[in-house]
């Protein structure tokens, strides 16, 4: 027989029950629906995830107070581990040559007749080099000022529409949290880093934040940077600042030091690790319910097959070979499975781009992201499904005696 | 030619064997019109799906055209049934919900025929039963003797030699009945060879010679000297026999 032939031939057969078909591909819909949807947003998630890491340089190394080694919170570890001092000490190392300590806080923020709730954070002047971000107009701190404390703030971009409604503030004063800083610059867009919008901050010396505003002395947070190979700069950090913090550690073991040293590397490992595990979830989610959809596709083609007995005695006795039969059944089930695959897809990603449009409206730069190989593998498991679920029914059309089929009633 | 030569026919159900055919043995020669008679359980409807294709004896030989049967595979004979004869049944087996134009080109997607030629082949074939008029109706729109001449057409359109019709009538009213027996004198008058299976004594009349099988054997086989015309009698008004 002609493709053309089979196609009409198996089309003519769906279409005599359009809502029993319609029924029967509805659970390969869902499930091709599904795996679609799923890695369209999770690829979606992890273009914008990596993206944010990605913020961070290359060539950065982070240090923050935690014990494990490979993520997770710092749990039942002392967050006050890590003393200004001790970290600055980091400075004369030859593998690192830009160091800025953190400390964030949100704090009230007095210009005038406003009283806002901004995050302040605590840095050194090279916390520009590193997060490769300069005043657009008047200067940042320099390490005169860090070493004096001097109380003046430099202004995020956005900043000067919220506090000063849009008016030069360079030479202004505020007040932090009662205290008076003068500000002496306003520093170049910069768009958000790791979910931080860094538009939104006030930036001023760690050591007037800790001293003047939050009355702490540690930092929370260390982002350098490396000269030459990431690994060695690494081990250079941690030896100095088990040294510097005076922590015993005969074991050399990572885990015990209290604190840890993070790569953008590392993230964007760590962001593969979970998204890989959840495609395998979702792939095991989604190839259960082709299953269920593949029996549902078998159980009608058995139903189709027995209905149309007479039919296929008829087909046989004016000369249908049992290749024939076979495939006219197996098209059928193939055509219902990939016609199933199809809307899936297509509904999948409609779905997406819904779901994409509407977290856009509310957060970052999360974009629709087509799913090539999800819409190939989604089209081709559907084909597959057919093929297997559907040519055991096929073959007992075919192996029907046709007299008996004829006589059947 | 089809030559019968000893033909056996048992089946065996759970060990239970039943005889259907016993010894049977005959000629049909082309061009001839035959009557297969005989009562229910005879064994006329096996005989028939025997010289059909559809069925192969237990012991003894056909020979269809000079070639033993035996040796065809069953895609063989897949091809014979779709080429050489032409099946017509009581129960009419049209598809449902299926055009007559579609019904009569079912055979025609089994056979090796060039595409250009099926519209035509089955326009001629629906034209010899007198339906041109119905061509695009659905099968279930048809009354009883339309549905039958539509599997006449069916059986016609690959332009068989033979036309094997299994109680063409049994379902109908005796003025359809006579109409689709009239079709099949004229077919025979074409030249087509006849091979009618009844247990009606009426319809058998119209063949030109009767075999009367009973418990599996040959029991008679007899020229019809005054067979019974059919054609005048049509009472279709739509058909008119030519």
């Amino acid at each position: 027989m002609k493709f053309s032939t089979v196609l009409h031939t198996a089309l003519s057969g769906i279409m005599t029950n359009k809502l029993r078909s319609l029924l029967t591909i509805s659970g390969i819909v869902i499930g091709i629906t599904s795996v679609i949807l799923m890695l369209s947003i999770g690829q979606s998630a992890q273009a914008l995830i990596i993206s944010q890491v990605a913020s961070f340089g290359s060539d950065s190394l982070f240090v923050e107070p935690g014990n494990a080694e490979e993520g997770g919170p710092p749990i039942g570890s002392d967050f006050t581990i890590l003393k200004y001092d001790a970290v600055m000490k980091l400075r004369s190392l030859p593998t690192i040559d830009r160091i800025a300590p953190l400390v964030w806080l949100d704090a009230s923020v007095v210009s005038g007749n406003k009283d806002k709730r901004v995050r302040i954070v605590g840095t050194t002047p090279d916390n520009q080099d590193i997060d490769n971000a300069y005043p657009m107009s008047g200067r940042f701190f320099d390490e005169t000022e860090l070493r004096g404390r001097a109380k003046v703030a430099v202004l995020g971009h956005k900043m000067v529409d919220l506090l000063f409604d849009g008016e030069d503030p360079v030479g202004q004063r505020i007040k932090i949290n009662r205290v008076n800083f003068k500000i002496i610059g306003v520093m170049e867009e910069q768009g958000t880093k790791f979910f931080q919008n860094l538009d939104e901050q006030i930036y001023i010396p760690v050591t007037t934040a800790q001293k003047e505003v939050f009355g702490v002395d540690y930092v929370q947070f260390a982002s350098l940077r490396a000269v030459g190979d990431l690994d060695i700069a690494r081990e250079d950090v941690r030896y100095a600042l088990r040294d510097a913090l005076n922590i015993n550690n005969p074991d050399n073991d990572p885990a015990k030091d209290g604190f840890r040293i993070a790569s953008q590397v590392d993230a964007v490992e760590i962001v593969g690790v979970v998204t890989n595990a959840l495609t395998l979830l979702l792939s095991s989610i989604a190839a259960i319910s082709l299953v269920v959809g593949g029996i549902g596709i078998m159980n009608i083609m058995l139903v189709s097959v027995t209905e149309r007995t007479r039919e296929i005695g008829l087909r046989k006795a004016i000369g249908a070979k049992k290749k024939d039969i076979t495939i006219q059944f197996l098209s059928e089930a193939i055509l219902l499975t990939m016609t199933g695959g199809v809307v899936g897809i297509l509904l999948g990603l409609l779905l997406a781009f819904a779901f994409a449009t509407v977290v856009k409206h509310f957060a970052y730069s999360f974009a629709f992201v087509l799913p090539v190989t999800a819409m190939v593998s989604g089209f081709l498991v559907a084909l597959f499904v057919g093929l297997i679920f559907g040519i055991y029914p096929a073959r007992r059309a075919a192996e029907l005696d046709p007299i008996e089929a004829l006589r059947y009633e | 030619m089809m030559q019968l030569s000893h033909i056996f026919k048992d089946y065996s159900n759970d060990g239970v064997v039943t005889k259907v055919l016993h010894d049977v043995s005959f000629i049909i020669e082309s061009g001839e019109f035959v009557s297969i008679m005989g009562p229910s359980g005879s064994g006329k409807s096996t005989l028939m799906h025997i010289i059909g294709f559809l069925d192969r004896p237990t012991s003894g030989d056909y020979f269809f055209q000079d070639a033993n049967v035996a040796q065809f595979s069953d895609d063989a004979l897949a091809n014979l049934r779709n080429e050489r004869i032409g099946f017509v049944f009581q129960a009419f087996h049209l598809l449902p919900n299926t055009t007559v134009f579609e019904n009569v080109l079912l055979p025609l997607m089994y056979s090796s025929r060039d595409e250009s030629e099926r519209g035509n082949l089955v326009n001629a074939a629906i034209e010899s039963v007198g339906l041109s008029h119905r061509r695009d109706h659905l099968s279930h729109q048809l009354s009883g003797g339309e549905k039958q001449r539509v599997a006449i057409a069916r059986a016609l359109v690959n332009e068989p030699d033979f036309i094997l019709a299994d109680e063409p009538t049994g379902n109908l009213d005796s003025k359809s009945g006579a109409s689709i027996m009239a079709i099949l004198q004229k077919l025979n008058h074409e030249g087509k060879t006849i091979l009618v299976v009844t247990h009606e004594n009426l319809t058998a009349q119209h063949a030109k010679r009767i075999i009367r099988i009973r418990d599996g054997m040959v029991e008679a086989d007899e020229l019809v000297n005054n067979h019974i015309r059919a054609m005048e009698k049509s009472s279709e008004s739509s058909f008119q026999l030519k």
